[in-house]
């Protein structure tokens, strides 16, 4: 690697920013998108599931973005497989941490497209549930939410455990079950859909949002409280990493500088 | 499933950082990917969480009352404070858990009113306005700041948290909730815009709010249910701390079982 | 991106072509049977199909709840509400009633009792909208009514709605409280943000704080300074003091407030004569293939005149007998079918007892999607016939019972 210096030490890397920036520069671009089109025409076409109009518009989206999202999931987790380090026992350090970097870049986009997806894309299908009559299991905000969103968050999700998995280390020798729990939570939200959609055609007729109907989805939202652990795991591990083994005087003020505050 | 605590070093010797000053920029590299994660996983989470636990009461005016949403909405709320304040606390130190929280959940409601229950779906913004909770987060940081303890805490923050809700919020609630006239009958200004703003999903009947009982004795609603909400908030605390302390563990296994 | 450029160009190309007309709707996704057995909408018009901002349309008609109501659904005798559907606030509702009664909380109907209503509406937003009248009947969902192309024009910016409080104030709905909200919002904001940056100013704290923590063990709370609980003190000492001051600020502005106001309207039933025909349904077949609804009743006459039948409406579909009634469609989405109601074995002669045959034969059945009734647990029909006397005098029946399908495959 070339910021391994002599004697075993390293420079510090740098986060992938001009990769992230990009990566999220594609998913503003790709939800705002998506927003701005629901928004001009899910109270103009996305009323009737029935209508010619709402096959045209609303289900054409649906039955594109299926099968590209889970091609492209799929494409982009076999990639990572195939170009997967086949040498970690060789890894250098500083390597590893760039990685390290690069997997909290990774939960980043993860963080962003969760929010996206959990926030204003959830919202956006309360406000308009309650303010219309829910006809089909396909609706406008269903059709953004669970079969475009949660499918984005579900794959990056699963980017990001893949790329630990095969190309760091402690989470290649070893399985993070805080890392599974948190990818497996968006997961299980599209099988979820099932309980969801059968409560509220049989039933439950109202559209009030806090609901028991619901209440699956908060619970797996829950798996992201293991979050926890994997920073720990991660941090636990940067931490050796940025060990400082020089013996100029750098090594006292890296103390002062570990503790971050005055002692 | 084999829980591993302590999976071995995968690499150790004398491989190192070559200078403090190294050091410092891989440790600004991590703030500076770990905290805007933070921020947006807990606008994400929270804001998820809230809205299926609470959703209504704090998506409408017309729906905040004195006997439910002051003590539905206290339990809802101090999860993540619980969770994610145990995490920060005992593992970097810091008293964020509370305030943090139900920042980003603040940023993150006002957004998607605005957006959703405002541009989309069109009503006007003081129908449809987030509550305020970050004083609440603040007595939680603050107490456990000075305490240093999580069951004093969750004894007095988690207590104050379900107790202050009302009070906190009232400075933004009064003036909706001031008397008129329509048709003959008494509402609040809150009640006339649950009317006059059509929710064809949501009517009337779907609102969890307080009715009479003949054992009601007049004022006394408000009061009784926030040191209900404290009490059983102390608890909600506490047990969600636990899930926290859970949550934090670094657990490793063989392999998916 | 070249990919992404491909799919949502023309996609936002169409936001902005699209025309900015609103239908209404979810009612053809509802089982044909329960759209029949609900409730029965009559005579349900809008003051005005064109309006401005601020300008004012009626909604008016009857409502009947049906006799045949399912079992399994719950009862509108229970808790409902009238209601308007229409996408999102469009509209401000400014009055409704029922048999005079201003229906602004819920309530319930009963069965077989025919009511009044009238909701007043304020035009707030511009644009075209499929105007629905509905009611929500709870545990059951929404018990949609015939819908009505209703257009907005004028300058939403213009829209007004106030109001005068008991204590003598004015308010503008759309704005009021609003500025408060926004004040106390941001003060609370900025003094979460406030404690959040000063944790910030120790940069770097994530790795340096967790190294710390763990190095330390029990002995953490080292890492917090006495700044550190200074800082605490003053903040809790200033949230406390907020909110107490924010309270005592409220009751001092706001000094009178009273709860949110709930609880049930009663309605009385509105004053009328009891309906002198009745009938039995003896036959109630669905003939697929020539979307052709055939039932035969016995009609018993006890009124003094000659009747006939000019309406059978069902599931807000409406079937005319051209030679008795003139009725056409009021646009293109409204459910009249004008001549599509033939009449077997009519009139009946006063105080007679007869066999009549009706045939209601018309697409509607198949672009509505009634004829998923063959797919229903449940193949129980109901619908309203309309009599006439030979003076103009109408009489409403519902009637209702088993529906049989006829798949075309048997001859004879």
């Amino acid at each position: 690697m070339s910021s391994v210096m002599q004697n075993n030490t390293y420079v510090s890397p740098k986060g992938p920013w001009a990769k992230l920036f990009l990566a999220l520069f594609g998913v503003g671009i790709l939800y705002g998108s998506y927003r701005i089109y629901q928004n001009a025409t899910a109270f103009t076409v996305g009323l009737d599931y029935f209508s010619e109009d709402f096959q045209t518009y609303w289900m054409t989206l649906l039955y594109i973005q299926l099968p590209v999202l889970f091609g492209s999931g799929a494409a982009i987790v076999g990639w990572i497989w195939h170009t997967r380090d086949r040498h970690l026992d060789k890894l250098a350090p500083a390597e590893e941490l760039r990685r390290y970097f690069v997997v909290l870049a990774q939960i980043m986009a993860f963080a962003v497209i969760a929010y996206l997806t959990a926030s204003p894309f959830t919202e956006a299908d309360a406000a308009w549930h309650q303010v219309t009559v829910r006809d089909t299991d396909f609706t406008p905000t269903h059709i953004v939410l669970f079969y475009f969103a949660i499918p984005m968050f579900i794959i990056s999700g699963v980017v990001a455990f893949a790329y630990a998995r095969t190309r760091l280390p402690q989470f290649a020798n070893r399985l993070s079950l805080p890392f599974a729990v948190v990818v497996a939570g968006p997961i299980m939200i599209m099988p979820n859909l099932g309980l969801n959609e059968w409560g509220h055609t049989f039933f439950y007729a109202e559209e009030l949002f806090a609901a028991p109907i619901h209440w699956g989805f908060v619970l797996l939202g829950w798996a992201t409280f293991a979050a926890g652990g994997l920073v720990v795991q991660i941090l636990t591990r940067v931490v050796e990493l940025t060990k400082v083994v020089s013996v100029s005087e750098g090594a006292e003020s890296s103390r002062a500088v570990a503790v971050g505050v005055s002692v | 499933m084999k829980a591993i605590d302590n999976p071995a070093s995968v690499s150790a010797g004398q491989h190192g950082l070559s200078s403090a000053i190294e050091q410092r920029k891989a440790y600004v590299q991590v703030d500076l990917l770990v905290i805007p994660l933070i921020v947006l996983l807990f606008m994400g989470i929270f804001s998820f969480h809230f809205a299926l636990l609470v959703g209504d009461w704090d998506y409408w005016v017309d729906w905040r009352d004195r006997r439910w949403w002051p003590l539905v909405t206290p339990l809802a709320l101090s999860v993540l404070p619980g969770v994610f304040g145990f995490l920060l606390w005992d593992k970097l130190r810091l008293p964020l858990g509370g305030t943090l929280t139900i920042l980003c959940l603040t940023l993150a409601a006002w957004i998607s009113r605005y957006l959703n229950f405002h541009i989309f779906a069109d009503f006007p913004m003081n129908f449809v306005w987030p509550s305020t909770y970050i004083g609440l987060g603040l007595i939680l940081d603050c107490m456990l700041l000075l305490t240093r303890s999580f069951f004093w805490t969750g004894l007095f923050g988690g207590f104050a948290f379900g107790l202050l809700i009302y009070p906190l919020n009232w400075s933004m609630l009064a003036p909706f909730q001031v008397p008129l006239e329509l048709n003959g009958t008494m509402l609040t200004v809150a009640d006339l815009m649950g009317y006059e703003y059509i929710r064809t999903a949501i009517p009337e009947y779907v609102r969890i709010i307080e009715e009479s009982t003949l054992r009601t004795f007049g004022s006394a609603v408000t009061p009784l249910t926030a040191v209900f909400a404290g009490f059983l908030n102390i608890l909600n605390y506490w047990f969600w701390l636990w899930i926290g302390y859970l949550g934090a563990k670094a657990l490793w296994i063989r392999k998916i079982v | 991106m070249k990919f992404l450029r491909t799919l949502l160009l023309p996609l936002l190309l169409l936001c902005v072509t699209y025309p900015a007309t609103s239908m209404a709707h979810g009612e053809r996704a509802q089982m044909p049977q329960l759209r029949m057995r609900t409730v029965h909408w009559i005579d349900v018009q809008a003051s005005t199909t064109k309006l401005a901002i601020n300008e004012i349309v009626k909604i008016k008609g009857k409502f009947m709840p049906s006799e045949y109501w399912p079992h399994h659904v719950n009862s509108i005798e229970e808790t409902a509400f009238l209601n308007i559907g229409v996408p999102g606030p469009s509209f401000v509702r400014l009055d409704s009633r029922v048999n005079g009664v201003p229906m602004i909380r819920s309530t319930s109907f009963h069965k077989g009792e025919v009511y009044d209503f009238e909701i007043t509406l304020k035009a707030r937003k511009v644009g075209r909208y499929h105007v629905h009248t509905v009611i929500n009947v709870e545990g059951a969902g929404p018990m949609i009514g015939p819908g009505m192309w209703v257009e907005v024009t004028g300058d939403e910016s213009t829209f007004q709605n106030t109001a005068k409080t008991l204590l003598g104030e004015t308010i503008d709905l759309e704005t009021y409280g609003l500025g408060n909200v926004m004040f106390w919002s941001a003060l609370w904001f900025a003094v979460g943000l406030a404690w959040f940056v000063y944790w910030l100013t120790k940069c770097p704290i994530i790795v340096p704080r967790f190294k710390r923590t763990a190095e330390l063990g029990f002995e953490a709370d080292q890492l917090i300074t006495p700044m550190d609980r200074r800082i605490g003190g003053i903040f809790l000492v200033l949230t406390l003091s907020l909110i107490v001051g924010g309270y005592g600020y409220a009751q001092e502005k706001w000094p009178i407030t009273t709860p949110l106001q709930t609880g049930r309207i009663d309605i009385p039933p509105l004053d009328q004569p009891p309906t002198p025909i009745s009938i039995k349904l003896i036959e109630a077949r669905y003939r697929i293939p020539g979307r052709s609804f055939r039932m035969e009743f016995d009609v018993i006459n006890g009124s003094d005149r000659p009747v006939t039948i000019g309406e059978f409406a069902a599931g807000n579909l409406r079937f005319i007998n051209a030679k008795v009634l003139d009725v056409k469609a009021k646009d293109e989405h409204d459910l009249v079918a004008s001549d599509a109601l033939r009449v077997e074995g009519a009139p009946v002669a006063a105080g007679a007892t007869q066999r009549v045959v009706i045939y209601a034969d018309d697409a509607m059945w198949e672009t509505e999607r009634m004829t998923t009734m063959i797919s229903s647990p449940d193949a129980v029909v109901a619908g309203m016939l309309s009599f006439f006397d030979d003076k103009g005098g109408r009489h409403l029946v519902e009637f209702g019972g088993p529906m049989i399908p006829d798949f075309g495959m048997v001859k004879g």
